[in-house]
């Protein structure tokens, strides 16, 4: 389960102070599926880092299973991202020079998965999102923006996280990839029990998560349905 | 895939790139280590110098060499004075003496004794000289026919030693043991042609001045003259030729080339300008290895110098390559990378650049650094040369004739330091191959590890920025 408690985020900005995220609060049950919507500039991806704790809070509780992260070190951050998170970004992230296979297999390196281990897992996962055969061999250059976003997808699955955030996986791609990536990403949240939060600016596809939140000037409201 | 590899990978993603920063730390690389070989070779020329020049001096009585000329002889107590000046090793005297066949002489031969400060008192022996006449032998020895006198052979030199001959060498002993200092009495070493031709070996005896000398040792000193002689303890010379107390002459072997001259200078002054000449030939080789010694802390400076230039041109590539990925930085941040992992990603690439660059820097080492070290050394070496044109010796006003005469320094002096120099010998040998992987490493860790080290420690956030 996550919960997040009067979440703050305060920095400097020129001469005066910046609040991105003030007094956050909502809960997401395991394998639900939410998205945050709002316009640009409001916050949305603040608060994402704050919950992926690639960024610290300023003030408030990040709890995921009872553990609060904001509370942890840099080296526990570290095993947290690690083991317990899963990114995917709106411009993929794939690391260049790497196969579809050797991205998904990174974050298992990092968490000590044997080579042989994480290879079959690896191609297990691209088979699942749909990149199949001599496409799982191809750097991220040779593949187009839905299958570079399938394997980013994978990359996400691959230490089995428990949260996955997607910050507009849809934003590049176009109206039918788009659906058939958030279709993926719905779809894993039955099959792996996965909690997922999306931030997007498609109203279509946020309507179709269990929940939706807009963030407005910091301050979050779940959407009524 | 381990972070080895992905770093190997990385270092490979542009090959432009990866072509243009290998050529450029090679010439870096190349260029010091070329300045590592150059002082390598120079410390070695250095080192050939000083074991040709030697480091000995003579001291002769002032006025006087080799039995001619004037002045008052050396003494014992000079030895002892000698002795007390700094830096000196050792202090040799010799005094010497002639024998001459007992049968020759008994068959009216006169013996030729030498001219001068020593008074050289002349003595018979049983032994033989190994010395054929030859010409030169038969010159003054012959009658009005041309026919040596009966029994002839030829005067036997005689030496009183501390324990070297008269150039200031050790004795290369073949048998038994050589004099030494404290030898006294009537033991002798004897040349090995000497002995061959009169059958001694050690513990042989033999007369000489109606004395009974018992022989400890065979010499060979590499000269058929040399070797066709004798050597008795200074004392017991001294006994036999009638001049106790005076040498003829002392060699004094110093304890490093550098100190020749100081040394040269504190005899003189010790035992006064008007009673010693000292004689050292090497000014010329001085200068030679003052000349060496600018080019060897050039080339250290200029060593250090290309090290530091290296590294800070694999500092700023890898900060740049650092930068241009700080995005990827964020993502590996972001999915589990630790800042270990990512700063040994980016070590291992700038290992991979910078041995590519060594091997590379390797290459030119070998084919530039034998003319890089020889164009140092000939650029020192003319503008000395130059200088000791405007203020050396000049050739109008006739020669020394005592220098001439004795064969030393004058020569010596228009040989200049360059060519006394030559040609230096570069080699690149394991060593200097080890020193430049050493480097290489050193530059490669530190190069990457700190623009690695303050890209890791950017918080992951970053990687959100702009999407």
């Amino acid at each position: 389960m996550l919960k997040v408690t009067k979440l703050q985020k305060r920095f400097k900005s020129g001469d005066g102070l910046v609040t991105p995220v003030k007094d956050v609060t909502f809960t997401l049950d395991t394998g639900s599926f939410a998205a945050i919507i709002g316009k640009s500039g409001s916050g949305k991806s603040t608060l994402l880092a704050l919950l992926g704790a690639l960024d610290r809070p300023s003030e408030g509780a990040i709890e995921v299973d009872d553990v609060n992260i904001a509370k942890l070190s840099d080296k526990k951050l570290t095993a947290y991202r690690r083991a317990d998170i899963g990114f995917v970004f709106q411009q993929y992230n794939l690391v260049p020079n790497l196969t579809a296979l050797e991205n998904v297999m990174l974050p298992m390196e990092f968490a000590g998965v044997p080579g042989a281990v994480r290879r079959e897992r690896a191609g297990k996962l691209l088979d699942q999102v749909g990149l199949e055969g001599a496409k799982q061999s191809r750097r991220p250059a040779r593949l187009s923006g839905g299958e570079q976003q399938r394997v980013a997808i994978a990359r996400a699955l691959a230490n089995k996280p428990k949260l996955i955030l997607a910050d507009e996986p849809t934003g590049n791609l176009d109206t039918q990839t788009g659906e058939r990536i958030f279709k993926l990403l719905h779809d894993l949240t039955r099959t792996e029990n996965v909690t997922i939060v999306t931030v997007t600016h498609d109203l279509s596809i946020a309507g179709k998560t269990d929940k939706t939140f807009r963030l407005s000037d910091g301050v979050l409201n779940e959407e009524k349905r | 895939m381990s972070v080895v590899i992905r770093g190997v990978k990385n270092a490979f993603r542009n090959w432009l790139r990866t072509l243009a920063v290998v050529l450029i730390l090679a010439i870096g690389i190349g260029l010091s280590l070329s300045m590592l070989v150059a002082n390598e070779a120079v410390t070695a020329k250095i080192n050939d110098l000083k074991a040709q020049v030697g480091t000995t001096l003579s001291v002769n009585p002032a006025g006087s060499r080799d039995g001619e000329g004037g002045g008052d002889p050396l003494t014992n107590s000079q030895i002892e004075a000698i002795n007390k000046v700094s830096h000196v090793s050792s202090v040799n005297g010799i005094a010497d003496f002639t024998l001459l066949n007992q049968d020759s002489a008994a068959s009216g031969n006169e013996m030729r004794l030498k001219m001068g400060v020593e008074e050289v008192k002349p003595g018979t022996t049983n032994l033989k000289s190994s010395v054929e006449p030859g010409k030169i032998g038969r010159r003054g020895n012959t009658d009005a026919s041309g026919q040596l006198p009966a029994n002839f052979s030829l005067p036997i030199n005689g030496v009183g030693t501390m324990g070297k001959d008269m150039d200031g060498k050790a004795y290369n002993i073949t048998a038994g043991r050589t004099i030494s200092k404290d030898d006294k009495g009537y033991v002798a070493i004897v040349g090995s042609d000497l002995a061959a031709k009169n059958g001694l070996s050690v513990g042989s005896i033999f007369t000489a001045y109606d004395k009974t000398f018992t022989v400890v040792g065979i010499f060979d000193q590499g000269s058929t003259f040399v070797n066709a002689g004798l050597a008795v303890p200074l004392a017991t010379a001294q006994e036999l030729n009638g001049n106790s107390g005076e040498v003829r002459s002392i060699t004094v072997t110093v304890d490093s080339v550098e100190n020749l001259e100081s040394v040269q200078a504190a005899i003189v002054s010790a035992l006064g300008k008007d009673k010693v000449d000292v004689t050292a030939n090497q000014t010329n080789v001085q200068s030679a290895i003052d000349n060496l010694k600018s080019v060897q802390q050039i080339s250290i400076i200029a060593f250090v110098g290309a090290l530091i230039a290296t590294a800070v041109i694999i500092f700023l590539i890898m900060m740049m390559i650092v930068r241009e990925r700080r995005r990827e930085i964020g993502v590996l941040k972001a999915i589990g990378g630790s800042n270990r992992t990512i700063v040994t990603q980016f070590i291992v690439e700038s290992l991979v650049l910078v041995l590519l660059g060594t091997i590379v820097g390797l290459g030119i080492t070998l084919v530039s650094s034998g003319g890089i070290a020889n164009a140092l050394v000939d650029s020192n070496s003319s503008s000395d040369s130059a200088q000791n044109m405007q203020s050396g010796p000049s050739f109008d006003g006739g020669a020394d004739p005592v220098r001439m005469q004795f064969g030393k320094g004058f020569a010596s002096e228009l040989e200049s330091s360059a060519s006394l120099v030559g040609q230096v010998a570069a080699n690149v040998g394991w060593t200097t191959v080890g020193y430049g992987l050493l480097a290489a490493i050193i530059i490669a860790v530190v190069g990457s590890a700190i623009p690695a080290w303050l890209i890791a420690k950017v918080r992951p956030a970053e990687v959100l920025r702009g999407e």
